[in-house]
C-alpha cells in the first residue's frame, strides 16, 4: 500500500465518520436524559435538505449549516415534546420521522429542482488542506468541531451539574423529580439539543461533504449512530471512537470500489459498511449497560 | 404551619382526603397515626409540594402558601422523606444528596469539596457515619435511609416530614435513628413522623394525629395517649382476630437444604439455607427487605438458578401456586382483560388440540373465581388495569389457588391492601391450613408473621438465623431476630 | 365498546386525519390546491374499475407486510426490516420460480412458500441474537434492509439480468409458477385472496391459540410471562420466524403474482407501508385489511396525483410519517378529553 492511498484512507475515514460521530453524541445525550430517538435519521436527511435548500438561496454555506441546525431543533423539539407531554411511543415517533424524513425531502426536492433524486451543486464549507509528500489531505472544519465536542462533552457529562442531573433522569426520573429537578423540560431539552446535532449532521452530508442533496443520502447512517452510542456504552469519547471505525469502514469501502470496481459488483462493497456495523453492534451490545429509565415515559402520580 | 380543609381526589376518581385539617407548631415531633389508606402519605405529599391538593389551602404563619413542586415547599424549609427509596443507584452517596442543589464552581462544575464538608456537617449533626464516595448500590437498606434523611436536611429544611422510615431498619437501627431525630429536634428542626405502628410514635413523639379514611380522627398529647385508645381511633371497627385451631401437621412437602443462590449482582443473597414446609401448615419466612428471601423464593419457583443444595417439592402437581410480591409486575397483565388473566400460567390446561384455547371454558373458569372469591369485577371483558388494587390481588390469588396444588408460596399478599382486603387474604390462607395444604408466606410484616404461620424462619444477611413455633415468638424477639441479633 | 379500545380506536382515526391534514397544508404551501390533489388521488385509486384492481393489487404485500409488524409489536418486539424481507422473499421465489421445474399447481406453491422461507431466513440471524443475547434486533432490522437491497440490486443487475428487457429487470420465471387470475377479466392474481385469509389466521392464532396468547402477554409484561413459566425466549424467536415468513410472502406475490420477474428496485417501500398500516390498526390482524387498503389507496392515489398534477408521490411518505408520530401519542386522547372535561367543569 502507498503513502498516498493512507493518507487518502484515513482523510476518508474522518469525512465519513464525522456525520455518524455528530449525530450519535446528539443521540447519546438524549439517551442519557432518558429519551431514544431513532428518528435521527430523519432529522439527518431533513438537515440535508434545508440545508443545502438554504446555501442555494444564499449561496452561503455557513447559513446552510445554521439552517440545518435549526430545522434540527425543532424536529428535536417535536420529537422530546411527544415523548415526554404526551408519553408517546419513542420508538414509533422515531419510525415516523424517518419516513416523514424521507418523504418530506424528495417532496421538497422534487418541487425546488424540479428532478427526482438529486439536486444541483451548491457551494461546500471550505476544507483545510494539508499537503504531505505531494499528496493532499484535507480536513474538515467541522470535523474538528466533533472532535473537540466530544471532549467538551466528556467533561460536561463527568464533572458538572448539567451531567448529573441528566444522569438522574435518565437513572430514575421520580428521584430526580423529588430531588427537584424539572425532569420534564431537562428530558425536552435534551432532545432539542440530539435534534440539534442530527440536523448539523444532515447539513455536514449536504453542504460539505456532498454539495447537493440526494434523496436518501443519510443512507442508514443514523441508525448507525444509534449503534455507535450503544456500543460506545453511552460515554462520548468511546462513542465517537466507534463512529470513526464506522467511518473507516464507509471509506475503505469507497476505496475498495475505486481499485477493484471493474472486476467485482459495486454492490460487493456497498454492503460492507452495513455489515460491519451488524457485527460489531453484536459482538459489543451484552456489554454495555443503558440508563436505567431509557425511552420510558415518566408520569407523576 | 397550618392545613386547612384539604381534600384530595385522584384522576382515577380515588377519594384519599376529606377535608383534613392540621397544624403543625414549631420544634415539635409530630405523629401521623393511622392504618394503610388512611391518607397520612397523600397528606404529607401536598405539604411537600409532590401533590396538589383538590381542595384547601396550606398556611404558614397565616400566610396561604401555595407549592407547585416540591421545590417551592423546600423554599420554606419543608422537605420529605418517601417511605420507598428515592435514592439512585449507579450514582455515589454524595452525587445523591447534592444533586438538583448542586453548589458551583464557575457556574458549571460542582464545588465537591464545599459539599463534603456541609455533610460532614449534617453527619456530626445526626451521628450517622457513611463514606459519602460510595455507590448507593452498595450500601445496605439501613445506612440507605441515613443517606435519604442527610439528603433532605442537606437543603436546609426546618420541617422534616418522614415516611415510614422504621420499616426497613432493625430495632437496633431503629434506636439510632430516634436519637438522631432526638438531636434534630434539639436543633429547633420540626419532624412530622408517618407510620402505622403505635409503639413508635409513644416512643418518640410530642404529639399525635390520628388519620381514617381521608378525615382526621383525633389529635392527641402523647403523654395522655396509650396503645387501646390509639388503636381504637385507628380502626374504630374492633377487627375479629383470627382464628388458628389447633392442628397437628403432616409429612413434608418442601424440603430445602443447604442452598445456595447468587443475587442480580452476582454475590451469594441465599447461603446454604434449610427449611422444611409440611403440610397444614403455615411457615414464614421474615426478615429486613433485601435479605435474601427475594432470591430464595424466585429459586423455590424456578425463576432464578441455584447453585449449590436441593429443593424437593413432594406431590404430585405440576403447578406451584404462587403468590407475586408485585401483582401488577409478576402476577397480572394490566393491558389484558379479566379472563385472560385468570388462565395466565395454567393456560394450557384450556387448550383443545392444535394448541387452540378453548374460550367457553375459560370464561366460565374465571367467572366461577369471580364468584368464590367475591372479586368485583366491571366485566370480565375489561381490561384488567381497570380493577381495583384489591380486587387484583384477589384475582391472582384466586387463580393461583385454583390450581389446586398442595405447596402454596406467597409474598407479601396484603401489602398495599386495606384492612378488610388483609384479613380477607389472611383468612383464606388460614382456610388453606385446614384443608391440610403447605403455606410458605414470605413477610416482611412482623404482625402477619405471629398472626398466621405455625413457624417462623428468619432470615438474616441470606441464612435462616432463627427457627421458631410462633407461639414461642414476641414482637420483640423477632425484631430482635430479624437484625440479626441471635438469642441464646 | 369497551373503555380502552374506543381510546384505541379514536387514536388510530385521529392520526389518520391529522396526517392527511398536514399532508393537505404542505400540498397547500407549495401551492397545490389540496382539494384537487386529494381528490385526484381518491379518482386515479378507486374512480373506476381499472384503478379499484391495481389499488388491490397493491394492497396484496401490504397485508402481509403489516401482518408481519403487527405480529412482531404485539410481542413488543420492534424489529423494522420488513423492506429487507421482502426482498429477499422476493429473491427466492425468483429463484424457486426460475431454476426449478414443476408441475403448475406445485410449482407456485413451492415458489411461494419459498418466498416465506427466504424472509423467515432473513429473520432467524437478528431473532436468535434477541433471544440469546438480548440484542437490540431495531438497529440491526435497518442494517440488514440496506444488505438485502444491495443484494438483490446485484443478483437483478449482474446474476440474472434479462438483456432483452425494455426496463432493468431480471429473466421472467417459469410459467407453471406464475399465479393465475381470479377470473379471466379480472387482473387481480390470487395471492390477494390467500393474503385476505393469511390475515383471518393470523388473528386467530393471536387471539385462540396458546402461541398467539403467549406473544401477548410477552408483549404485554415479559416478566409476568416468566412467572406464568412462559418461555420468552422461545415466544421471540416464534415471533421472528412467524413474521418473517409473512414479509417473505409479500415478496413472493409480487414476484409470482404481478412483476413474474424481479425489476431493479421494484418495491416502492411495501415494508414500510406495513409498518404503518399494523400501528393504524393497533397491531389487530383482522384491522390490517382495512388499514392496509387504506394505504393501497394512497399508494395507488399518489402515483395517479403525480401524473396528473405533478406532486412527487412521496407525499404519501409525509403522510405516513406524520400518521405514525400522531398514533405514538395515546397519551393525547386522554389530554383531549381531560382538556373537554374541564370545559364543562367551567361551563356548570
Amino acid at each position: 500500500m502507498n503513502i498516498g492511498l493512507i493518507i487518502s484512507l484515513l482523510s476518508s475515514t474522518l469525512r465519513l465518520g464525522t456525520p455518524i460521530a455528530l449525530a450519535a453524541l446528539g443521540e447519546l445525550v438524549t439517551e442519557k436524559s432518558g429519551v431514544v430517538n431513532i428518528g435521527i435519521e430523519g432529522i439527518m436527511i431533513i438537515g440535508a435538505f434545508f440545508s443545502v435548500v438554504a446555501t442555494y438561496i444564499t449561496n452561503n454555506p455557513v447559513v446552510g449549516v445554521l439552517v440545518g441546525i435549526i430545522v434540527g431543533i425543532l424536529f428535536g423539539a417535536l420529537h422530546g415534546l411527544l415523548s415526554v407531554y404526551l408519553y408517546a411511543g419513542q420508538i414509533i415517533t422515531g419510525i415516523g420521522v424517518t419516513i416523514l424524513g424521507y418523504g418530506l425531502t424528495n417532496v421538497g426536492n422534487a418541487i425546488i429542482w424540479g428532478q427526482p433524486g438529486f439536486s444541483v451543486g451548491v457551494s461546500t464549507i471550505p476544507s483545510i488542506i494539508i499537503r504531505v509528500d505531494g499528496n493532499v489531505f484535507s480536513l474538515s472544519p467541522i470535523t474538528t468541531l466533533t472532535l473537540f465536542l466530544a471532549i467538551l462533552l466528556h467533561f460536561i457529562l463527568k464533572y458538572t451539574w448539567i451531567g448529573l442531573r441528566l444522569k438522574s433522569a435518565g437513572e430514575d426520573p421520580e428521584a430526580a423529580d423529588v430531588a427537584g429537578i424539572n425532569v420534564f423540560r431537562l428530558r425536552t431539552l435534551a432532545s432539542i439539543f440530539g435534534g440539534a446535532l442530527a440536523g448539523f449532521s444532515g447539513a455536514y452530508l449536504g453542504v460539505d461533504w456532498s454539495g447537493r442533496f440526494i434523496s436518501y443520502m443519510s443512507a442508514g447512517r443514523g441508525y448507525i449512530a444509534l449503534a455507535s452510542v450503544i456500543i460506545g456504552g453511552w460515554t462520548p469519547l468511546a462513542t465517537t471512537l466507534i463512529s470513526y471505525v464506522f467511518g473507516f469502514f464507509d471509506a475503505l469501502q469507497l476505496i475498495l470500489a475505486q481499485i477493484y470496481g471493474r472486476q467485482i459488483a459495486p454492490q460487493m462493497f456497498q454492503i460492507i459498511p452495513y455489515i460491519v456495523t451488524s457485527i460489531i453492534f453484536v459482538f459489543f451490545f451484552r456489554k454495555s449497560k443503558p440508563p436505567a429509565s431509557i425511552a420510558k415515559p415518566y408520569k407523576r402520580e | 404551619m397550618e392545613m386547612v380543609n384539604i381534600h384530595k381526589v385522584y384522576p382515577d376518581g380515588t377519594i384519599a382526603l376529606r377535608g383534613v385539617d392540621l397544624e403543625i407548631y414549631e420544634g415539635e415531633i409530630l405523629g401521623l397515626l393511622g392504618e394503610n389508606g388512611a391518607g397520612k402519605t397523600t397528606l404529607m405529599k401536598i405539604l411537600s409540594g409532590l401533590l396538589k391538593p383538590t381542595k384547601g389551602v396550606i398556611k404558614i404563619h397565616g400566610d396561604i402558601v401555595e407549592f407547585k413542586s416540591p421545590k417551592d415547599a423546600l423554599r420554606y424549609g419543608i422537605g420529605m422523606v418517601h417511605q420507598h427509596f428515592t435514592l439512585i443507584p449507579n450514582l455515589t452517596v454524595l452525587e445523591n444528596i447534592v444533586l438538583g442543589y448542586e453548589p458551583k464552581v464557575k457556574g458549571l462544575f460542582i464545588d465537591m469539596s464545599k459539599a463534603v464538608e456541609k455533610l460532614k456537617k449534617l453527619m456530626e449533626l445526626t451521628g450517622f457515619k457513611l463514606d459519602p464516595y460510595v455507590q448507593v448500590s452498595s450500601l445496605p437498606v439501613g445506612f440507605k435511609q441515613m443517606v435519604e434523611i442527610l439528603k433532605t436536611l442537606y437543603k436546609d429544611v426546618k420541617l422534616l416530614i418522614l415516611d415510614e422510615p422504621t420499616s426497613s431498619l432493625t430495632p437496633i437501627e431503629v434506636k439510632q435513628f430516634f436519637n438522631a431525630l432526638r438531636k434534630l429536634k434539639e436543633h429547633g428542626v420540626t419532624v412530622v413522623f408517618i407510620t402505622h405502628k403505635i409503639k413508635e410514635v409513644l416512643e418518640i413523639t410530642d404529639r399525635i394525629v390520628v388519620l381514617r379514611k381521608g378525615r382526621v380522627e383525633g389529635v392527641v398529647k402523647t403523654i395522655e395517649a396509650n396503645p387501646p385508645l390509639l388503636a381504637k381511633m385507628m380502626i374504630k371497627l374492633e377487627s375479629k382476630p383470627l382464628l388458628k385451631t389447633k392442628h397437628a401437621p403432616g409429612s413434608d412437602i418442601l424440603i430445602v437444604e443447604d442452598l445456595w443462590v447468587r443475587g442480580d449482582d452476582n454475590r451469594y443473597a441465599v447461603k446454604g439455607v434449610s427449611f422444611k414446609v409440611r403440610e397444614g401448615e403455615i411457615y414464614g419466612i421474615i426478615g429486613v427487605e433485601g435479605s435474601g428471601q427475594k432470591e430464595l423464593v424466585e429459586a423455590i419457583v424456578g425463576l432464578r438458578p441455584y447453585e449449590r443444595g436441593r429443593i424437593i417439592i413432594d406431590s404430585k402437581d405440576k403447578l406451584l401456586a404462587y403468590i407475586p410480591p408485585d401483582r401488577t409486575i409478576e402476577g397480572l397483565v394490566l393491558e389484558m382483560r379479566v379472563y385472560e388473566n385468570s388462565e395466565l400460567g395454567i393456560h394450557r390446561f384450556f387448550t383443545s388440540k392444535a394448541s387452540i384455547i378453548d374460550m367457553k371454558r375459560v370464561i366460565e373458569h374465571c367467572k366461577k373465581l369471580i364468584e368464590e372469591y367475591s372479586i368485583i369485577v366491571p366485566d370480565i371483558k375489561a381490561q384488567t388495569r381497570f380493577l381495583s388494587g384489591g380486587n387484583q390481588q384477589k384475582l391472582v390469588v384466586a387463580r393461583e389457588l385454583s390450581k389446586g396444588s398442595k405447596l402454596i408460596i406467597a409474598v407479601n399478599p396484603t401489602r398495599g391492601l386495606d384492612i378488610e382486603a388483609t384479613n380477607s387474604v389472611r383468612r383464606l390462607l388460614l382456610e388453606l391450613r385446614e384443608n391440610n395444604k403447605a403455606v410458605l408466606l414470605v413477610t416482611s410484616d412482623i404482625d402477619e408473621a405471629l398472626e398466621v404461620c405455625d413457624r417462623v424462619g428468619v432470615i438474616f444477611e441470606g441464612k435462616l438465623i432463627g427457627e421458631e413455633l410462633a407461639e414461642a415468638l414476641t414482637e420483640e424477639k423477632l425484631g430482635l431476630l430479624m437484625g440479626g441479633v441471635t438469642i441464646s | 365498546m369497551i373503555k380502552g379500545s374506543l381510546e384505541q380506536f379514536f387514536t388510530s382515526v385521529l392520526a389518520v386525519f391529522i396526517g392527511l391534514l398536514i399532508g393537505a397544508i404542505i400540498l397547500w404551501i407549495t401551492g397545490y390546491n389540496p382539494l384537487t390533489a386529494y381528490g385526484l388521488l381518491a379518482k386515479s385509486s378507486l374512480g373506476d374499475h381499472h384503478s379499484i384492481i391495481e389499488t388491490l393489487n397493491a394492497m396484496t404485500p401490504i397485508i402481509f407486510t403489516g401482518l408481519a409488524a403487527a405480529v412482531m409489536f404485539k410481542s413488543a418486539l420492534f424489529f423494522i426490516g420488513m423492506e429487507g424481507q421482502l426482498y429477499v422473499g422476493a429473491l427466492f421465489a425468483f429463484i424457486a420460480g426460475y431454476m426449478i421445474q414443476l408441475p403448475p399447481i406445485i410449482h407456485m406453491a413451492i415458489a411461494l412458500l419459498a418466498g416465506g422461507l427466504g424472509g423467515l431466513l432473513w429473520g432467524l440471524g437478528p431473532g436468535y441474537l434477541k433471544a440469546k443475547f438480548g440484542v437490540n434486533e431495531t438497529v440491526i432490522s435497518i442494517m440488514l434492509n440496506w444488505v438485502a437491497i444491495y443484494l438483490t440490486d446485484y443478483v437483478v443487475l449482474y446474476v440474472f439480468p434479462d438483456p432483452k428487457a425494455t426496463i432493468t429487470r431480471t429473466y421472467k420465471i417459469s410459467p407453471t409458477a406464475v399465479l393465475p387470475r381470479i377470473s379471466s377479466n379480472l387482473p387481480l392474481n390470487w395471492s390477494f385472496i390467500l393474503a385476505v385469509l393469511t390475515a383471518i389466521l393470523t388473528g386467530f392464532i393471536l387471539y385462540k391459540t396458546t402461541t398467539g396468547y403467549e406473544m401477548r402477554v410477552v408483549g404485554f409484561n415479559p416478566r409476568a410471562a416468566r412467572v406464568a413459566k412462559i418461555n420468552v425466549e422461545r415466544v421471540y424467536l416464534k415471533t421472528f420466524l412467524f413474521s418473517g415468513f409473512l414479509a417473505g410472502l409479500a415478496g413472493s406475490s409480487m414476484i409470482l403474482g404481478v412483476f413474474n420477474s424481479i425489476p431493479y428496485r421494484f418495491s416502492p417501500g411495501y415494508g414500510w407501508d406495513g409498518i404503518t398500516a399494523a400501528l393504524i390498526a393497533q397491531n389487530n390482524p383482522y384491522f390490517v385489511l382495512i388499514s392496509s387498503l387504506l394505504l393501497a389507496v394512497l399508494r395507488t392515489g399518489s402515483f395517479g396525483m403525480m401524473v396528473g398534477i405533478g406532486v412527487s408521490s412521496d407525499l404519501i411518505l409525509v403522510i405516513q410519517g406524520v400518521v405514525l408520530v400522531a398514533a405514538s401519542t395515546p397519551g393525547a386522547y386522554s389530554l383531549i378529553t381531560r382538556y373537554l372535561k374541564s370545559w364543562r367543569g367551567v361551563k356548570t
